[in-house]
């Protein structure tokens, strides 16, 4: 028995339903309890998404269904057709919404949660406490967002980037900046105490609770990519949470942090409070956050995909130095990228070109991690499992993702291109065609380990098919509307003369859109179907090598009855250890060949 | 080229170029900023052509390995955790490439943002975008503003081919963009601080009235048509821009107030008709200003070939509840007709002088009380 093991002190599973599903410390637990939190923000953020691409499909035209039972609220007039005020706050509640609610909870809150302890080898996260404390200061962040939808004029309209002064003068800016508003930024306060608590927590379980032999260059990808994850959620949340209370401050105690002298609303004077701040503060405040955010929304992403291709093409990642570098070479990048989202603010253009040449080079990494993909790829053995298709996927997506953030990054190309539709494809390409396929293909693979059971295949493989396509459709015009100029957040676009033509492609991405948006049914079915009759799985059923398919499915409260011995890599398959096992090697198998439990 | 690797990366980047070329269908707009725009196009191509080579290149290289190394019965992966030579060269090549690309911009982008023209040799306009509207101001015969000859002008941004713009911006609430994207113009708007941008529109936009498009005529082209003026603007002429729907195969146009002048999906055509008599019937042979060969006449409607035609500005950034109707316009005409232009307006700010004992512009609009509260140090810069 290892020293380890004689420090440890395992409790008894609870027996209560309250101690076993809503105030659990058990981090399988708390993972679920942010995965079906964040399916219900997804379903509610895709609706508003169906019903943004309703309008510039069809401007001011009512909605059908919808549009008659929601008529009279701050979305939709009396005959059931979008209202301009309601667009912007259904834009901005999509976005605060799948970035704050839906993307992080996952990727972080869920994946984070399940897998960090099971891929290090230990019973639980460092801090069980703090991690229920985590899950239920998130809760009421979305529950107080939900909440905004029915206060009087509605959710915020700022935009999720909520710049002030639109944001900060209250209802006379526009509507959904009074109270709505005020809610929006009290959510988005608690929801980054979480963030902060959750980055901790995994910082301090990746660094000591590591299982014997487990050293940092054994660790899998997906595992490095939550640890860099939750040093930008440690270090660049506080930042947001300090703008927040700022933005707060002006709102309700009558500061002017943002608001400079002599603004005019309505009427003879200019408004009262204002003077001494500036709205470019809360830019430079909120970006220096947001642009880490956009690498939290994806780093993780990169790392399900990677422990996903290294599994199904049956080979070890090619260059997992590299790949470690480049993450961390994106995590220190990314602290010094957050100008090029002000370009056009009126920053002074030596500083954008600053900005522009670190932009530039964080492309650098990110290419690394594809090529590295790619040579994973090569003289390999690919099983094209579902969780595999959503990887390659994942790949193929993040390509076009990538290549067309260098357009942003250059300066004078973002001037044309600046708040068009250019960015929308290009966001989508790196948050759903990244990160949502990773989700997807990530939950597939997991699955087993969460609920004991396999999805279906069938229904998984129609799902696959149908997002890809119907992603594509909708999202690659995308680049030819912004092109063309389109602004990003007109509610009707055939105002302008020189969008005019455009009309019949934005009904085109409506209507894929709409297709995309069915699909999604199509996985909840298969997810929460297969939950209860799904085929029971075994411990290993894609013969897999790292930890968690080394103990038994679902996994156990206590994760693994010893705490396991690491001999080797995450990615030893096809490997001279793997003989007389199959092409697998699990980490925890002694290098002499005996064989192991799961492996039977 | 030996090895089959270096012909198919050859193939490649060959097929990158070739497509990329493709696949610029025309989505641009026009661009007529004869001072960058060309500049800001070439960019963006460059960038494109390096992009599409990558593509092609990663996604090829993706689409090989799948159908290729797919599993099958027998076969099994070769064992490797990669080659250091072959990480370096796709590190440090594509590297390169980006500072690069980071370098090429760096002329344009000072050009556009820093190097602006001496204003006092420019045409000088302050802009202050309020909720939901764009307020422009000219300095009048003084060159100077915030004086009493300051001339004001709601939407419509009057500029002279050919010649340089400065825009001196300042936001009288929120934040809005100056967006004009046949100029590929784009500048945020602020409250509290000013930024500037700066242009020179080298084309005139036209709407032709037998083809019923709009076209972009050089001063040259435009000085040899006949062009009349919409009768929204301060010169009698054509009625419109008006809206609706235009059958392609007769070419009949129904405007958008009558039925089957609109489309589900809000897509306009454009028109503009003939001037109308008392009755609202067309007025046959009614004379109307129309531009040609450097001067305005009185001439038959019938004679005009053309319509002076705007081009749109838009607010690029989400500023409140009709964002969407930031709509404004941009004329951009010949020197003579923008001075003439600059005239009619001193004439109309001087007989409201006469009439009501004070200028319609120092009085009515609280935006110049604003900028001249806040901002005076801007206005002596255009002097």
């Amino acid at each position: 028995m290892s020293a380890y093991e004689h420090a440890e002190h395992i409790h008894a599973p609870p027996t209560t339903f309250f101690y076993k599903y809503v105030w659990s410390t058990d981090h399988k637990v708390i993972a679920k309890q942010y995965l079906f939190t964040a399916f219900f923000f997804l379903a509610l953020g895709g609706l508003l998404a169906m019903v943004i691409r309703w309008q510039l499909a069809y401007p001011f035209e009512p909605l059908p269904l919808i549009g008659s039972l929601l008529k009279n609220t701050f979305v939709f007039d009396s005959a059931g057709s979008v209202r301009p005020e309601g667009f912007n706050q259904l834009v901005t509640m999509h976005g605060t919404i799948m970035i704050f609610f839906v993307i992080i909870p996952i990727l972080v809150g869920a994946f984070g949660n399940f897998l960090i302890p099971l891929h290090v080898g230990a019973r639980d996260v460092a801090f069980p406490i703090l991690n229920a404390l985590s899950y239920w200061l998130f809760l009421p962040a979305g529950v107080i967002l939900f909440a905004s939808f029915f206060v009087h004029e509605g959710p915020a309209a700022a935009g999720w980037t909520a710049y002030p002064p639109l944001s900060d003068l209250g209802p006379a800016a526009t509507p959904g900046s009074g109270t709505g508003q005020v809610l929006w930024l009290v959510a988005i306060f608690l929801l980054g105490f979480s963030s902060i608590l959750g980055g901790l927590n995994f910082l301090t379980t990746i660094i000591k609770m590591r299982a014997p032999g487990l050293t940092w260059s054994r660790l899998p990808l997906v595992t490095w990519a939550q640890f860099v994850t939750a040093i930008f959620q440690t270090l660049a949340t506080p930042v947001l949470a300090s703008a927040t209370v700022m933005l707060l401050s002006d709102k309700l105690l009558g500061t002017s942090l943002f608001l400079p002298a002599g603004i005019h609303l309505t009427g003879d004077e200019p408004v009262a409070a204002t003077g001494g701040g500036h709205p470019l503060l809360w830019q430079h405040i909120f970006w220096f956050y947001s642009h880490p955010a956009v690498y939290i929304l994806i780093l993780p992403g990169m790392g399900i995909a990677s422990d996903l291709i290294a599994t199904f093409a049956r080979k070890p990642i090619f260059g997992y130095t590299a790949m470690v570098t480049s993450l961390v070479g994106i995590m220190g990048l990314g602290f010094i990228v957050w100008g090029h989202h002000m370009f056009m603010s009126g920053m002074s253009p030596a500083v954008g070109m600053a900005f522009m040449t670190s932009t530039m080079l964080i492309a650098l990494p990110s290419g690394v991690k594809v090529f590295n993909w790619l040579g994973t790829l090569w003289n390999s053995s690919i099983r094209f499992t579902v969780p595999m298709l959503h990887a390659l996927s994942f790949v193929a997506l993040f390509i076009i993702g990538g290549l067309s953030g260098i357009y942003m990054a250059a300066t004078p190309v973002d001037i044309f291109i600046h708040d068009t539709y250019y960015i929308v494809a290009h966001f989508h390409y790196v948050v759903f065609g990244g990160t949502l396929f990773a989700v997807f293909g990530g939950l597939t693979f997991w699955f087993p380990k969460m609920f004991g059971r396999e999805m279906n295949r069938k229904w998984g493989f129609v799902h696959w098919l149908l997002t890809f396509v119907g992603f594509n459709a909708a999202f690659f015009p995308m680049h030819f509307l912004g092109e063309a100029g389109h602004m990003r957040r007109i509610s009707t676009p055939t105002e302008y003369d020189f969008l005019g033509h455009l009309q019949p492609m934005n009904e085109w991405i409506s209507w894929s859109a709409f297709l995309l948006g069915a699909a999604q049914l199509i996985f909840l079915v298969n997810f929460f179907g297969s939950m209860g009759k799904g085929r029971k799985s075994e411990a290993n059923p894609w013969k897999s090598n790292t930890l968690e398919w080394s103990t038994a499915s679902p996994v156990p409260f206590h994760n693994f009855d010893r705490i396991p011995t690491v001999y080797r890599g995450p990615y030893e398959y096809s490997s001279s250890a793997a003989d007389g096992r199959g092409d697998w090697a699990p980490q925890d198998a002694p290098p002499d060949g005996r064989g192991h439990p799961a492996a039977h | 080229m030996k090895k089959p690797g270096c012909r198919a990366l050859a193939a490649a980047a060959a097929a990158g170029v070739f497509l990329t070329g493709c696949t610029d269908m025309g989505w641009l707009p026009p661009n007529l900023n004869g001072a960058y725009g060309d500049t800001v196009d070439e960019l963006y191509y460059k960038i494109m052509v390096v992009v599409a080579v990558t593509f092609f290149l990663t996604e090829g290289l993706l689409i090989y390995s799948i159908v290729r190394f797919r599993a099958a019965s027998g076969r099994r992966a070769i064992y490797s955790h990669g080659s250091k030579k072959t990480e370096l060269l796709w590190s440090i090549v594509p590297g390169f490439i980006l500072l690069w690309l980071a370098l090429v911009q760096k002329d344009a982008w000072f050009h556009i943002k820093s190097e602006f023209p001496k204003e006092s040799e420019a045409v000088a306009v302050q802009v202050m975008p309020e909720q939901f509207a764009w307020n422009f101001r000219y300095p009048g015969a003084d060159g100077a503003f915030g004086t009493e000859d300051d001339l004001l002008e709601l939407n419509n941004l009057h500029v002279p081919v050919g010649k340089n713009v400065v825009t001196r911006m300042s936001s009288k609430d929120v934040i809005h963009s100056f967006f004009i994207p046949l100029l590929r113009v784009k500048q945020d708007v602020l409250p509290g601080m000013m930024t500037r941008a700066w242009f020179r529109a080298d084309k005139i936009a036209v709407w032709n009235l037998k083809t019923h498009k709009i076209e972009y005529l050089t001063l040259a082209d435009f000085d040899a048509r006949k062009v009349a003026f919409p009768a929204s603007t301060d010169r009698a002429g054509f009625v419109g821009p008006r809206y609706g729907v235009r059958n392609a195969a007769t070419g009949v146009f129904i405007p958008n107030d009558q039925p089957g002048g609109k489309r589900k999906n809000g897509a306009r055509d454009i028109d503009y008709e003939p001037p109308r008599d008392k009755e609202g019937g067309t007025a046959v042979g009614k004379k109307i200003p129309i531009a040609h060969r450097g001067k305005i006449e009185d001439r038959p409607w019938e004679e005009a070939e053309y319509v002076h035609h705007p081009l749109d500005l838009a607010c690029a950034e989400l500023c409140g509840l009709q964002h969407y109707r930031m709509r404004g316009m941009v004329w951009v005409e010949p020197e003579y007709l923008f001075r003439n232009w600059l005239e009619e307006r001193e004439r109309s700010r001087a007989q409201y002088l006469e009439e009501y004992g004070e200028s319609p512009f120092l009085a009515a609009p609280k935006w110049q009380k604003v900028w001249d509260g806040i901002h005076a140090e801007y206005n002596g810069a255009f002097r």
